[in-house]
Order: structure tokens, then sequence, then C-alpha cells
């Protein structure tokens, strides 16, 4: 260790100005670089509470100090149920971006409070599964009708708007929250419906192209590239 | 610590954010009703009735009309053909049944997550049962597409 500050001193003197101080630091504590992956569990946790089924796996890369490329996948189904109409929508999307951390961190500290942006894309089909007749006065029975309608091929592209928190809990683990604001680009609708959910977009309704979403994440630090 | 409040302003504001309206509203129009206008046999003017009552073969249920020129008709949603019974001036002795057949197909039309769907129709054939006095001597289908009740669909001549 002595002779490891001997030779940081001997660089020290050797260097002319192109070396602040702060530099230096960096030399001594390791930056962590390297492939993060995870999964969000806010999925497993609407699981248990809703009608609903869902899987989200994490990645992102640091590119930069503050810069990560951040990707997400996954796939969800849900079903909706108002007391007029039944209906089911499942798919898969990806989500593309980045995330830059706006934290100062202490020496030696891996903690992010972050801004991001992703683009994300969305394939799924609908189907309707029961519905009412709306009729204002009763005459003949209001009972539902069964009638399965599949629409398949929809899709849909929008943007996000992320801040969240990911905090080390132990070495290479980190613990993630993140919130967003959808805005939606563009969607496909069915014929004679429309799109009350999309995987990955969350509820989304009509004359309103905004969403919201939110995540809570357990990442893991795949180890390899430390500078 | 500013971007810690930054967060959580966000935070609550994305929570509170508005939900869709799961409830139908009224404003919403509903399934559109068969419209029968009735007219003179000889004159082919507008020609009133009194004491009309439609009565469903299916459920017995019934509507009833003091004096009309026209009447909305409910389709059963569940079938593709609705049988009625129209019974005229009901409480004098000259009432008379007359028993209709009306068959057409369905169309379902998204209207809201609330509401749900409502149907149109196109009406294939309008069929009276052929009895001692009936009362109903002619028809005409004057629009088979039964999209909204702006317009009468069926003439009855009387």
């Amino acid at each position: 260790m002595l002779k490891f500050f001997i030779s940081i001193a001997i660089i020290i003197l050797f260097s002319v100005k192109n070396y602040s101080q702060t530099e230096n630091d960096s030399v001594i504590i390791k930056n962590k670089y390297g492939i993060r992956i995870g999964l969000d569990f806010s999925k497993q946790i609407r699981m248990l509470t809703e009608d609903y089924k869902g899987l989200s796996l994490y990645g992102d890369v640091k590119i930069k100090e503050r810069l990560f490329i951040v990707s997400e996948l996954g796939s969800d189904e849900k079903d909706l149920r108002t007391e007029n109409l039944r209906s089911k929508f499942s798919g898969n999307y990806i989500k593309v971006g980045f995330n830059y951390n706006l934290y100062n961190n202490l020496p030696g500290l891996n903690n992010e409070i972050y801004v991001g942006f992703r683009f994300a894309t969305s394939k799924f089909k609908s189907e309707i599964l029961e519905y009412r007749i709306y009729n204002k006065d009763q005459f003949w029975l209001q009972d539902p009708i069964f009638d399965n309608i599949i629409n398949k091929g929809l899709n849909a592209n929008w943007v996000e708007l992320v801040i969240g928190i990911n905090t080390e809990l132990a070495n290479n683990l980190f613990m993630g929250l993140s919130l967003r604001l959808n805005r939606m680009l563009n969607q496909k609708k069915p014929e004679n419906f429309t799109n009350l959910y999309i995987p990955g977009f969350n509820k989304a309704t009509e004359n309103n192209n905004f969403g919201t979403g939110l995540t809570y994440s357990l990442i893991y630090q795949i180890p390899i590239v430390k500078k | 610590m500013n971007k810690i409040n930054g967060i959580y302003i966000a935070l609550i504001i994305t929570l509170f954010s508005c939900e869709p309206d799961d409830i139908c509203l009224e404003s919403y129009d509903d399934t559109p009703k068969l419209i029968i206008r009735f007219y003179d046999e000889i004159t082919n003017e507008l020609k009133p009735l009194r004491n009309l009552e439609i009565i469903s073969t299916e459920t017995q249920d019934t509507l009833f009309f003091n004096e009309v020129d026209s009447i909305p008709i409910p389709l059963n949603h569940k079938e593709n053909f609705t049988s009625l019974s129209i019974k005229i001036n009901s409480y004098g002795a000259n009432s008379n049944i007359d028993n209709i057949l009306i068959d057409y197909s369905r169309k379902p039309i998204y209207i809201s997550v609330g509401c749900g769907f409502v149907l149109n129709f196109n009406i294939n054939s309008f069929i009276i049962e052929k009895d001692q006095n009936n009362w109903i001597k002619n028809y005409n289908i004057y629009k088979s597409i039964i999209e909204n009740e702006e317009t009468r669909h069926v003439e009855v001549f009387h």
C-alpha cells in the first residue's frame, strides 16, 4: 500500500497541470462498470392483487460516469372488467433508452438518483370475452353476451420519462424504484373496439395520450469491467 | 436534498393522476329501437292509433301507448328475431290483436368501457300473421338499417 502511495506521489510529481486532484482520487477508487441485469418485482406484486400476469427483465450498461444505456423487455396479460364489458389484453414489449445519474456519490458508493428516457414499442392482442348491450330501458333481459372477439396484430409506440433511484444494498446487488410518465406516439386500434390496456404502457384511456408506470426492481451487477 | 424533494413531488403527481371513466354516462345513445309509423291505408296520411299495447310473445312484457302515430319497439338483442303482439283499442269492444315477427341481423358497435356495446340492426323481413281480421292492412320497410331513432323504419297501414 505504501508503494502505491509512493508511486501516486511520483506520478503527481512528474505530471504537470493535466491531472487535477479529483482525477487522482478516482485512480484510488475502483469505479464499477459492467452489465447489470434485474427483475421488476412490481409485476409479481400486482399478480397477487389483480387479474394480471407479467414479467419484466431489466438490463443496463454504464457507458460514462453518469450515463447508462438501458433496455427493458417484458410481457403483460391483463383482464379488465367493468359492469358492461370484460376484455383481456396480452402481448410483449421492449423499451430502450438511457438513465442519467444526478446523484453525487461519496467516493466508493454506487447509488443513483436518475432521470431517464425510453422509447417503447409493444405488440399485443385483445380479446372481448363478454359484454352487455347498452339499453336505457330494459324491456329485454340484460344478461351478458359471451362472444369471443379476438383482435390480433395490434401495436403501439410511446416514449417514457423516468425518474428513479437505485441503491446498492450489498456488493453488486441493487434495489431500484422508478416512476414513469408515458406519452403515446401512435397505436393501432382494432375496428369496433379500442385499446384499453397496452402491455408495457399500462392502462390506456380514450382522449388522453398519457399514462403512468411504476417499477420496483432488484438488479444484479455482473462484474466484468472494472476501470 | 432538493433533488429528493423533487422526486417526492413528481411521485405524488404521478400517483394522483386521473382514472378513466369506467361508469356509463347517460349522454351516450343506447341501442336504437325500431320505429313504426302508422298511416291510413287509403289516404296514406298519418293516422294515430289509440290504446295500443305491445306484448312480447316470449316474455309477455307489455308496453302501453295512449294515442300515438309512431311507436319505438325494442328489439330482442339475444335473438335474430322479435315476435310481438300488437293490440289496438285495448279497452274497447273492437280490440284487435295482430301478431308480427321481425327478422333481422345484429351488429355490435363499441361505445365505451363503461357502456359496453350497442347493437345496430338490419331488417330482413317484417311478417304479419294472417288471422280472421287483421287491423294491419299493409306495411312498407322504409329503412332497413336501424342505426338511430331519427327516422321511421317501418310504415304500417291500417
